[in-house]
Parts: C-alpha cells; structure tokens; sequence
C-alpha cells in the first residue's frame, strides 16, 4: 500500500461551484485564476461554464494533484430544479460579494442555504471581491469579519483586477477540499 | 387522412429531423462508458478525439464530475431525467455555444443511459443579451441610489 501510495502521487477532481449576486465578479475571478487575465467589460453569465485547472496540495506528508472543476454559475434569484442540479456534487464552493455593493453580501446567506441544502459537505469560503476599488466601498472589513464568522467560513479580500488573494484563495479551498 | 409511410422514409424522416435540430446522443453503461453516439456528440465534447467509444463520459463532459453516483444510481433505478440547462462551450474558433443535456434512464435496454444533447444557442444569446441590459440598468439605478458608503460597524 504504502509503496504504491509513493510511485504514485494522489490525484483529484473536485467540483467546485463559484455563487453570488450578478457582477460581483464571479466570472472575472475565474478567469484570474484559470487564464490570468482581466476585462473591465461585462458580459453578464448565462447559465453555466464550466473551466478546470490542475493544482498541487499538499497531502499526507506528499504533494497531491488536485484537478478543480470551477463553476461559473449565473446568479439568479429563482431556484429550480435545474438550478439545484447545478450545484448537486459540488465538493466546494466560493462565495462572492462586491465591496462596492452592499445588498450583496446580504444575499450570500440565500446561496449558503441551498448549497448547503444539496450538497451537505461542501467545503466553503468567503471572497469579498473588488478589493482595489478604494473608492466606494459600501462593506467595511469588520462587516465581512462578521458575516464569514456568522457562517464559519475563512474569507479573502480579492481583486480579480490586481489578483489580489486569488491564487492563495482557490489554493487554500483546494487544501479544504483534501481535509 | 393519414397514409401509412414506409418504415425506410419514417427512419430517414427521423434521421434527418435530428441532424435538423443538432441534437446529439450517446448511450452509456452503468459506468458512464459510451456505447454507442451520433456523429454530431464530439462538437460539444470537451477535447473531443475522433473514437470517443469506450470513452468515459465524464472525461467528454466534465460537468458530470461529482455527480456520477446520482448517474449510476439514475442507470440502475430508473427515475426523472437529470437535466443541467444551458451549458456554455467555447469552441477554438472563439465562438461561444450553448448546450442542454439531458440524461435519461432506458430501463427497458437495461441498466443504461441515455444522453440527448440539444443546441440552445440561439436562444440562450438572445436571453444573455436581455439579461445584459436588465443588469446594466439594475447596476445604473443601484449607483443612484445608494447614498454615502456605510459606515463601518462598530
Ligand atoms: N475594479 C474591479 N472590477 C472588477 C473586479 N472583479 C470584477 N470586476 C468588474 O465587475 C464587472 C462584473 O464582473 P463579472 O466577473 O462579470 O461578474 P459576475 O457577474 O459575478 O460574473 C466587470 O465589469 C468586471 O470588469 C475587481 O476585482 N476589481
Ligand atoms: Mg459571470
């Protein structure tokens, strides 16, 4: 057992579903992370695109491969059975809020019921998203503090514009996801 | 009055209303292997290769991943269809498609799968582009509205 264990490294595929309000930057984030790269234009999400990016974890003492599967989901505020089949599966997921926006960090706790809901062991985390637009920020650090406290979940000041905690943020769900 | 047709032009009738409507499908077995599919299946495969038999379907639609229990279980006790809507795939030439897929049982062949994927495209711009201006207009009132940035909670 052991011997295989170490000719072989570990390899992963989770499912992990990006949620929250329309433009708080789900798909900017995404792209961050998948392809490195950032629009200031919008292209409002329909329905769902599904991109995956291979990562190392570490994992019992050794490096695992981990292959995230990342939903791009479009936020929405009806829930079907289709829209609950999106989220069927997913082994983690990111939260997203806009600190420009404030009514967005209110509608997280909408996404955390049905994920929760239809996928029980869901490893979660909080990302405030739009860190470096210094002006207008609605939500305050202590807000964010309190929301991810009131969920338990770790949280992440983003910018998907600068990159800010992106890399380290999908790479601490991946290290979630092996717990 | 209905003339019966003959089983030829019925099959071919058939035959040409699915390639009319693009729809693709494969058959799977209980382990998600495909067994058979249409020519039309490998444009919305992901890194689609020319012998997708034997193939897993989950490697072809990596939507699927973390759901293959919900399929093995669709395979071995028949129930409603699972269904993901409007699935997004970009094609090399840069173009951007949309998808439904849907997987049914066929208990009647077995325990197999049955997928049908259906081209949604057209509709689904048009949708994103409705979508587009109700959220661009919601983001332009949510600016006139919103007052001073809150104040921080104490
Ligand atoms: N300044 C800034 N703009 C961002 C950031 N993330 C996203 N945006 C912009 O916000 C808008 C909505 O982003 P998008 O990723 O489409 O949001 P989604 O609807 O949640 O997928 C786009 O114009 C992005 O360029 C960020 O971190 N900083
Ligand atoms: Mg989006």
């Amino acid at each position: 057992m052991i011997a295989e264990d170490k000719q072989a490294a570990a390899k992963f595929n989770k499912k992990v579903c990006i949620l929250g309000d329309f433009s708080v930057g789900k798909t900017s984030l995404v792209r961050r992370f998948i392809e490195g790269i950032f629009s200031e234009k919008y292209l409002s999400t329909i329905g769902v695109k599904v991109d995956r990016k291979a990562i190392t974890v570490p994992y019992k003492g050794e490096t695992a491969h981990l292959t995230m599967i990342v939903w791009d989901l479009a936020g929405s505020e009806k829930f079907t059975q289709a829209r609950a089949n999106y989220l069927r599966g997913a082994a983690g997921a990111i939260l997203v809020c806009d600190l420009t926006r404030s009514a967005t960090l209110a509608s997280l706790s909408g996404y955390i019921t049905d994920l929760r809901q239809l996928s029980p062991t869901a490893k979660l985390l909080l990302a405030a998203n739009k860190f470096d637009l210094v002006e207008g920020q609605q939500i305050a650090f202590p807000q964010v503090e309190a929301a991810a406290n009131r969920f338990n979940l770790p949280f992440f000041l983003t910018s998907a514009k600068t990159g800010a905690a992106v890399e380290l943020m999908f790479q601490r769900l991946g290290q979630m996801l092996l717990e | 009055m209905i003339t019966p047709v003959d089983k030829e032009l019925e099959a071919w009738v058939h035959a040409h209303v699915v390639k009319k409507q693009n729809i693709a499908y494969a058959l799977v077995d209980e382990q998600l292997r495909i067994l058979a599919s249409n020519e039309a299946l490998p444009q919305w495969a992901v890194g689609s290769s020319n012998n997708i038999i034997e193939q897993s379907l989950l490697e072809l639609f990596p939507e699927l991943i973390g759901v293959e229990d919900i399929l093995r279980q669709l395979a071995r006790d028949p129930d409603l269809p699972f269904v993901l809507p409007q699935i997004q795939r970009s094609l090399p030439d840069g173009a951007t498609r949309y998808f439904n897929l849907e997987i049914e049982p066929l208990p009647q062949f077995g325990h197999v799968l049955l997928v049908i994927i259906t081209d949604v495209t057209t509709q689904t711009h048009l949708e994103q582009q409705l979508q587009q201006q109700q959220h661009e207009l919601s983001l332009q009132d949510g600016t006139k509205l919103s007052g001073p940035p809150m104040r921080p909670d104490i």
